[in-house]
């Protein structure tokens, strides 16, 4: 919302409140002032009189002129093809500073040998933008369009020194879409009165035309005849007002009517009385039109929802959004109709947003407009252009019965926290023009037709506190009962699990939710994703329902970033089918830990990722035999065959992770990676074991080595698990310490050594039982597994 | 003859060089056949006369001779460990062993540093879905179908009824609704992922987190919210943050307010980052509107309370100088590196 600062300074006094204090005043009441900027900008810029003027002798281009600037005299090379003699001018001294010349401070200069005491201006150079000027205004200096006092500082002179102040509207605001209504806002925090001006046409006799409603979106329709107007240009102060409220000069009517709507917040349409066909208006919906002409010069497309103002069967207007070509006013027009209507801010809405025409108009005919103030722009119009009305036609014109609000003032002090004498409640509510009744305990209020935001006691106590002043409000903890709270055990797994990831040097990532289709479909099975029906583009239009496409996404993204070596995770929600469910995925590839003077290279490999997973659900509380791996399928989609497993509790699947498959890897152009997706959701059921205390062993324990051959379709599972089971319940542990293929071993074998820990908790134990032990395991081995020593 | 012996050892002593001549020294001495041994066995032919003075003297020279080598042995292993020391040293410039660095995301580091923040003040941590239905996003917070308020936040769609939430406010209404007991006192955060229909630019990402607050009972005020906040702003910025309310505007909460905290970067004087305001805006606030009470099932003439909402990935950016919202979401493993903490 743009507003002149001069215009407001027309309805409250501003002759001691700064352009700059009003931004900050409004700005602490709710209305938050984006920017103030001067309309036109140049320090100590003068007006001049252009006294003889001449071809430079050295250029084509330029012209040496003789300016009068009162004081003195000045030789200045212009330009502009359009400066000549006997004009009068804004010149720019030398020392002048100008923020949009292309020069930010003029100085004395030679152009072409000639010397050049300053410049000649443009509006351009003052910073008036060039949607509001001339083709000739544009490409030459500013050529004034009368005498002014020679010498007389140029910018308030001529009428430019006015400030813009662009305000950022909350929704419940738009009431500040009208000037007056803000100047009341701006009266009040500066406890002021605002100025006093008629908003009714009075005595208008019955008009000429008829009236007829049909659609439910228009509540009221009301038309003004004005007969007989002069139409022309706008005067120099009403084309400087318009400007700096962001609105092109064209002519009277029309800039008289966009002044009336910026004061009053109700917008004007003004048909030309002799291009209408018919004294009857229909106002309804329903007619399909492809081609309506509008005075754009547009063709627009008219649908059946759209609401249309029509004339003996035509339309006329798309109401509230924009008038037909063929009845609009012009520069000839002699008499006028003035509409002023209620129409339904959602069907304007719809409409302007359907054909993208949100105009000044249709702005605030889709937010608010007040139907209680119908006149007040017409009023406007008529008084500025002094005319009469002739004829009056007007259709469900309502007076304003203010609901009253009940307000206790123990609520205003257990709303707000604080007291706030009652006095100074009524003070603030009756500046801003409410009416307020006070009773014993409670006061009646009755807020002004504009403030349709205003419903609840909860928004007059806003009111009052807004301008009674947030600072004053003393700070305050809540007095609660305690009550304890805990987490869910899925939010605690996954807080650890950031914790323990940390720590095991992985590092955390955070992905978008949506990608796209081809992404997502890599690591699917199905492609059943939630879709958007209103992306912004194809490659953010499913929830994603697994974490491992962003995850490539941004090993790919950082290996095109020089980071080749990358051990990241991440934990999200992601959406199946119909519920939202908790992931994690891990990433791996390049070196995990590097080459030093010290250490070996740690690759990324299946190990380490399972060394990882083991470690990291060990620590939450699953050691490894409660949650088990088996092999992925020989067809996985995008895991390598065999070098990957499934994770299993309780029998059921709740993760996998290994190797890229070969064939995406290749198509991906992606060098060994390790990904691992793991359904948080589901493990969290299962509680995690907090181990208790067994006591430490009495008994010293031995360990025995034994060095086996194996036969190839015998894994490393199966020689743990069997080490352990049957009557072997004195060995603690199984570790394998080496696991060699190679040429020397006996065919369709490899070689591996484990390391028994044997300890019994009752006593020492002697060579004979340790002995039993070690030949039972070799005599199971070789039994079961055709497993032998290695000799 | 004593006193010869006794002038030897010390002699002999002071020309050892190291502990094996000291252990020799103290065989030839002291040991079967060492001179004070020797002598001892000449007792047995002495008068008893003798045998007290002479006995008497060689007790003494044998301790004498104990001192002295005790001495001699506790200086050599002194100038043992010295010359080990010497022999042993290493580079201490070296690297140390390297171990495998994994970080926080830094917005995970900012959401738990909130989470624990209101933990401690005996905040329950909530979650909503980040699928959520028009009704819980936009009705029930007092956003009607055709409220102007929808123009504010542009919002995907699934269908009608489905969205991806504008804000994390819907968790208001769905923790208010689970209580059974609609006279159950409200305290909770909500932190969570939210959308909005934007193109991703260096402020702006059509994903985002917020962190929702709400906290409903009898009395629960505005005051309320800004002790509260005030210490927030304290915890996350420092403890000379002052906190500044401005009216403003949001459907679910009568009064609405604006909160600012004074610029952490210039401490209030006026800098780049806050505009040369000494403030910056961080949420937006208020007390619960009382139709959203009333849709949550609760008594709004008898319960009350404030809500707040506030941006992670604004404290974040403030927090660590970030200049664009994109890096937090890019994971340039050159960007997250960085975060070793949270401060
Ligand atoms: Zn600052």
């Amino acid at each position: 919302m743009i507003v002149s600062y001069k215009t407001l300074g027309k309805y409250v006094d501003l002759s001691t409140t700064s352009p700059y204090e009003l931004a900050d005043l409004l700005t602490n009441a709710g209305l938050e002032v984006e920017q103030v900027k001067p309309f036109a900008q140049g320090s100590d810029l003068v007006i001049g009189y252009v006294v003889d003027a001449y071809k430079h002798p050295n250029s084509d281009k330029l012209t040496v002129c003789i300016v009068d600037v009162k004081d003195e005299t000045l030789q200045i090379c212009c330009g502009a093809a359009n400066v000549g003699k006997d004009m009068y001018v804004i010149v720019a001294k030398p020392g002048c500073e100008m923020d949009y010349a292309k020069v930010p401070v003029i100085k004395k200069v030679e152009l072409a040998g000639v010397e050049s005491n300053g410049m000649i201006c443009s509006l351009l150079e003052l910073g008036i933008p060039e949607k509001f000027q001339t083709q000739e205004q544009i490409n030459g200096i500013e050529v004034l369009d009368k005498e002014y006092p020679i010498g007389a500082e140029a910018l308030s002179t001529l009428g430019f020194d006015d400030y813009i102040l662009d305000i950022a509207l909350t929704p419940n605001r738009s009431d500040i879409y009208s000037i007056y209504a803000l100047a009341i806002e701006v009266a009040a925090l500066l406890k002021q009165q605002v100025k006093e001006i008629p908003m009714k046409v009075e005595n208008a006799k019955e008009g000429s035309y008829r009236i007829k409603i049909e659609s439910d979106d228009c509540q009221a329709y009301c038309l003004y005849e004005f007969n007989n107007i002069n139409s022309q240009e706008s005067t120099n102060e009403i084309k400087n007002e318009l400007m700096a409220l962001g609105f092109k000069p064209r002519f009277n009517i029309v800039d008289i009517g966009n002044i009336g709507m910026v004061i009053s917040g109700n917008p004007v349409h003004t048909f030309d009385a002799d291009k209408l066909k018919s004294k009857e208006f229909v106002i309804k919906k329903g007619l399909e039109i492809p081609d309506f002409l509008a005075l754009d010069d547009k063709v627009y497309q008219i649908t059946k929802d759209d609401l249309l103002i029509t004339n003996g069967g035509e339309v006329v207007a798309i109401a509230g959004v924009i008038g037909s070509k063929s009845s609009c006013i012009d520069e000839n027009t002699k008499n006028v109709v003035v509409e002023t209507a209620d129409f339904s801010h959602v069907s304007i809405r719809n409409t302007a947003r359907r054909l993208d025409l949100f105009s000044e108009a249709s702005t605030r005919f889709s937010k608010i407009t007040n139907p209680y103030t119908l006149e007040f722009p017409v009023r406007l119009f008529m008084d500025e252009l002094n005319l009469e009305c002739q004829g009056a036609n007007i259709v469900g014109l309502k007076q304003y019965q203010a609901q009253a609000i009940e307000l206790t003032h123990s609520k205003i002090e257990k709303v707000l926290g604080i007291k706030i004498p009652l006095d100074s409640c009524v003070e603030i509510l009756e500046s801003l023009s409410f009416k307020v009744e006070e009773n014993s305990n409670t006061i009646t209020v009755y807020p002004p037709s504009y403030r349709k935001d205003v419903e609840l006691d909860v928004d007059v106590i806003e009111e009052i506190i807004r301008v009674y002043g947030y600072d004053n409000i003393e700070a305050t903890l809540p007095l609660q009962e305690i009550i304890y709270h805990k987490l869910t055990p899925l939010q605690e797994m996954v807080r650890e699990s950031k914790d323990i990831l940390v720590g095991l040097g992985l590092q955390e990532i955070v992905t978008y939710q949506l990608n796209s289709k081809e992404n997502l479909d890599l690591f699917s099975d199905d492609d059943n994703y939630k879709e958007l029906l209103n992306p912004i583009s194809e490659d953010r239009k499913y929830f994603r329902n697994q974490l491992l496409s962003n995850m490539i996404n941004t090993i790919q993204y950082n290996n095109s970033y020089q980071h080749p070596n990358l051990a990241l995770f991440e934990i999200s929600d992601v959406y199946l089918a119909d519920r939202e469910d908790t992931h994690l995925a891990f990433g791996l590839t390049g070196l995990f830990e590097d080459n030093t003077w010290l250490q070996q290279i740690k690759k990324a490999d299946f190990y380490l990722l399972k060394g990882i997973i083991f470690n990291w659900l060990e620590r939450l509380g699953f050691s490894y035999g409660r949650v088990l791996i088996k092999p992925v399928e020989d067809d996985h989609k995008y895991l390598h065959p065999t070098r990957a497993a499934y994770l299993t509790i309780n029998n059921k699947v709740f993760g996998v992770f290994g190797q890229v498959h070969p064939a995406l890897a290749q198509q991906l152009k992606l060098k060994e990676t390790y990904l691992g997706s793991i359904d948080l959701t589901q493990l969290a059921n299962n509680v995690g074991r907090i181990n208790k205390f067994e006591g430490l062993s009495l008994y010293p324990s031995v360990s025995r080595d034994l060095s086996l051959v194996i036969p190839n379709d015998v894994d490393a599972s199966q020689i743990t698990r069997l080490a352990k089971t049957g009557n072997n319940k004195l060995v603690k542990d199984v570790k394998i310490f080496d696991v060699y293929y190679g040429n020397n071993i006996e065919e369709n074998h490899y070689s591996m050594s484990i390391s028994l820990t044997i300890c019994d908790d009752k006593k020492t134990l002697d060579d004979n039982t340790i002995n039993e032990v070690v030949t039972n395991i070799i005599n199971v081995f070789e039994k079961k597994l055709k497993v032998k020593l290695r000799q | 003859m004593l006193d010869k012996l006794k002038l030897e050892i010390i002699d002999k002593v002071n020309d050892v060089n190291n502990l094996e001549e000291l252990k020799q020294v103290k065989v030839e001495t002291l040991g079967k056949k060492g001179a004070i041994t020797q002598l001892t066995k000449t007792m047995k032919d002495k008068s008893e006369e003798e045998k007290k003075t002479f006995g008497k003297q060689l007790h003494e020279l044998k301790e004498y001779t104990n001192i002295i080598l005790d001495q001699k042995e506790k200086f050599l292993l002194k100038q043992k460990i010295k010359a080990d020391i010497e022999a042993e040293k290493i580079d201490i410039f070296l690297p140390g062993y390297e171990f495998a660095a994994g970080l926080y995301h830094p917005l995970t580091l900012v959401t738990k540093e909130i989470e624990d923040f209101f933990s401690s003040l005996g905040y329950s941590i909530n979650e909503g879905n980040e699928v959520e239905e028009d009704k819980y996003n936009f009705e029930m917070l007092n956003i009607p179908k055709d409220h102007p308020a929808r123009d504010m936040q542009d919002t995907f769609y699934f269908n009608a009824e489905e969205l991806l939430r504008t804000h994390t406010s819907p968790v208001q209404v769905r923790t208010m609704e689970n209580n059974d007991d609609k006279t159950t006192p409200v305290r909770m955060i909500c932190p969570g992922k939210v959308y909005r229909r934007d193109e991703d630019d260096a402020t702006h990402s059509h994903q985002f987190m917020q962190v929702e607050g709400l906290v409903v009972d009898k009395n629960i005020s505005l005051a309320d919210l800004k002790g509260t906040l005030e210490l927030f702003a304290k915890k996350m910025f420092g403890d000379n943050t002052k906190v500044r309310f401005r009216p403003s505007y949001f459907p679910f909460t009568e009064p609405s307010v604006e909160v600012d905290l004074t610029c952490h970067i210039c401490k209030g004087k006026g800098c780049s980052v806050c505009k040369n305001t000494g403030w910056i805006e961080i949420l937006g606030a208020g007390q619960v509107h009382p139709n959203v009470i009333e849709a949550a099932g609760y008594d709004p003439n008898i319960y009350q309370g404030f809500a707040f909402g506030l941006g992670i990935e604004r404290v974040a950016m403030l927090k660590y100088g970030i200049d664009d919202i994109r890096h937090l979401y890019n994971n340039n493993l050159g960007f997250l590196n960085q975060f070793n903490k949270v401060k």
